[in-house]
């Protein structure tokens, strides 16, 4: 008994065979190459139609997550996140179907400025409040903040989070672009302000228990018989944002 | 004879109509994966570039007054109707430090300066920034804001459970109402508003914040998100502060309502890299990355106040660490970032 074996079929039948599977795996070759080139049809499109929409992108993505292999905590999760945009979203489709008022005069109903009035805020020296810088940068220990002139002004006291050991002084204002981080002349630890010694004159101390001070007319360390007399003239820059309305 | 030519044939036309059925499955899964966030061990795909940014700010004593807030959601307006097509921005109004006032009823204290905002005030600067940015809607009735109403978690005050539950709930109530204000009259059709937190591992315990989640999950069940645009401190190696980077993830991504907007001020990368580690974590535990769907930025913040030195990433700069850093991994990449936004001081 002979073992069967594969004969290919000889002649023009042959022939025709071999041709048909060349042309076909170059047109099959063709058309992986195309493929991988090309941009994705439906149903990823909804990733590129909406560029300019944050939700629809993370509600598309999303679902997308729920479609793959994961415990039933990360589903959980997923669902109610899914909730909380696709209420919104259904809230935005809802809306979309209501008339709202043609706004003929955007300034009816526009709310009377509040005056500007610094002196209605807290005014001495203040611990274990949010300073207005990243934690990443600096550590504030206390601030000062008050009136100086007819300028109102906070000073920030700390050390860098890079240097712990460098002490640092903040001066912030909101009306102008003067002021800035200090550096303290030593590196004896993070600052605390102390007491305001006379306007303008902040002492301060040190982890070692120096006193220095930082005369705030001048923007620098000083010693306390470096007191400048003239106030510093800050250069406010306040404009309010123009609105439509005078 | 014949049978076996019959089998030879009938081989060489199986093997083409398989090739057929097979190739434009392959090629297709191929091609959507260069753009899909999840795909388990295929090359990493090329993300979309950065294109623009919001401004977002951080509110003071000035930014309070409702006028002015009317007057930034309008002059938001103007701007995406002045600039062709559709816009969609993400807006964060950081209010400042929840505390208590002279009851105990928790209020905001506006950042750095220490003046009290109620509740009922911010709610009404809110319905001010929503009714502005409607002021001017001409034409343009296809772009879109989110507005994130922002606190943050700074403070011994939030570390009574009492306290942190109560500001929770009282935030939550307070966004709650603002929605349904929205959707009686319509508003949502171009606009929403969110809960927002800077939420900064140094800045409090794991305990408090738990406890902040609490209260605002009880106000608003799911239905009001909330954008984290904190940090991430310690997330790629020990987390600050004494978090474990487990509790860090049921905070910032294990959690029924918070998106992360991560803080990528670092120039050097690291703060891209911190929030690229806790969504390995999150890949490597419970199967799923982290979503970004924005990222803020400090630049105008710094040029305006100074005292940044390494830590002033443009927005663009911002974009591509953020990206970089998830798209390094499979696991973790994404096709794009949609919102990036750059905080300011209002002045």
């Amino acid at each position: 008994m002979t073992e069967p074996t594969f004969t290919f079929p000889s002649g023009r039948r042959g022939a025709a065979i071999i041709i048909a599977a060349i042309a076909t795996t170059v047109f099959l070759v063709i058309k992986i190459i195309a493929g991988a080139t090309a941009q994705p049809a439906s149903p990823d499109s909804i990733l590129y139609q909406s560029n300019y929409d944050g939700r629809a992108w993370q509600i598309a993505n999303l679902m997308r997550l729920q479609q793959t292999p994961m415990g039933a905590t990360a589903q959980a999760i997923i669902s109610d996140k899914l909730y909380g945009l696709q209420l919104w979203e259904a809230g935005q489709n809802a809306a979309g179907g209501m008339a709202l008022p043609p706004v003929t005069d955007p300034c009816i109903g526009w709310p009377t400025a509040v005056p500007r009035d610094f002196s209605r805020l807290p005014s001495g020296i203040f611990d274990g409040f949010l300073s207005p810088f990243s934690a990443d940068e600096v550590i504030i220990t206390n601030q000062w903040q008050g009136m100086l002139g007819e300028m109102w002004l906070q000073v920030f006291a700390g050390a860098l989070v890079s240097d712990p050991t460098q002490g640092i002084i903040i001066v912030a204002i909101p009306d102008s672009p003067d002021g800035g981080l200090y550096l303290s002349p030593s590196l004896t630890g993070a600052l605390t302000i102390t007491e305001e010694v006379s306007p303008g004159l902040l002492s301060l101390a040190d982890e070692q228990g120096s006193i220095i001070y930082f005369d705030i007319n001048s923007l620098q360390f000083a010693s306390a018989a470096d007191i400048t007399a003239t106030p510093y003239q800050f250069s406010p820059t306040y404009t309010p944002t123009p609105g439509p309305c005078p | 004879m014949a049978k076996r030519r019959t089998l030879g044939v009938s081989l060489v036309i199986a093997f083409l109509i398989a090739l057929t059925i097979w190739a434009p499955t392959f090629s297709q899964s191929w091609s959507n994966q260069a753009y899909v966030p999840l795909v388990h061990g295929n090359p990493t795909p090329t993300p979309a570039g950065f294109s623009h940014y919001s401004t977002s700010y951080y509110v003071n004593p000035v930014l309070y007054d409702p006028a002015v807030l009317r007057t930034l959601g309008y002059n938001l307006c103007v701007a995406q109707r002045d600039e062709a097509g559709a816009q969609d921005d993400l807006v964060i109004l950081d209010f400042g430090q929840p505390y208590g006032d002279s009851s105990n009823h928790p209020i905001v204290l506006i950042l750095g300066t220490l003046e009290e905002v109620t509740m009922e005030q911010v709610e009404e600067g809110l319905r001010q920034y929503v009714l502005g940015y409607y002021s001017c809607t001409g034409a343009d009735i296809s772009s879109e804001v989110t507005i994130g109403a922002g606190v943050n978690n700074y403070g011994s005050w939030l570390r009574t459970s009492y306290n942190a539950i109560n500001s929770g709930y009282d935030w939550g109530a307070m966004l709650l109402n603002v929605y349904y204000w929205m959707a009686a009259n319509g508003y949502m059709q171009r606009a929403s508003v969110y809960g927002a937190m800077d939420l900064e591992l140094p800045w409090n315990t794991y305990s408090a914040m738990n406890d902040w989640f609490f209260g605002y999950m009880d106000a608003v069940d799911r239905m009001i998100p909330l954008l984290d645009f904190g940090d991430c401190n310690g997330c790629n190696t020990t987390p600050a502060n004494g978090w474990t980077i487990d509790q860090v993830w049921q905070i910032k991504w294990g959690n029924a309502v918070v998106w992360p907007v991560p803080e990528i001020y670092n120039i050097y990368g690291a703060n891209a890299r911190q929030w690229a580690g806790l969504s390995d974590y999150s890949v490597a535990n419970y199967s799923m990355p982290l979503l970004f769907d924005a990222l803020m930025t400090q630049m105008q913040a710094c040029i305006q106040a100074g005292g940044c030195d390494g830590v002033d990433n443009t927005p663009e700069e911002g974009y591509d660490q953020l990206i970089g850093a998830i798209n390094d991994d499979p696991l973790t990449s994404q096709d794009r970032i949609p919102w990036v936004t750059d905080i300011r001081w209002y002045r």
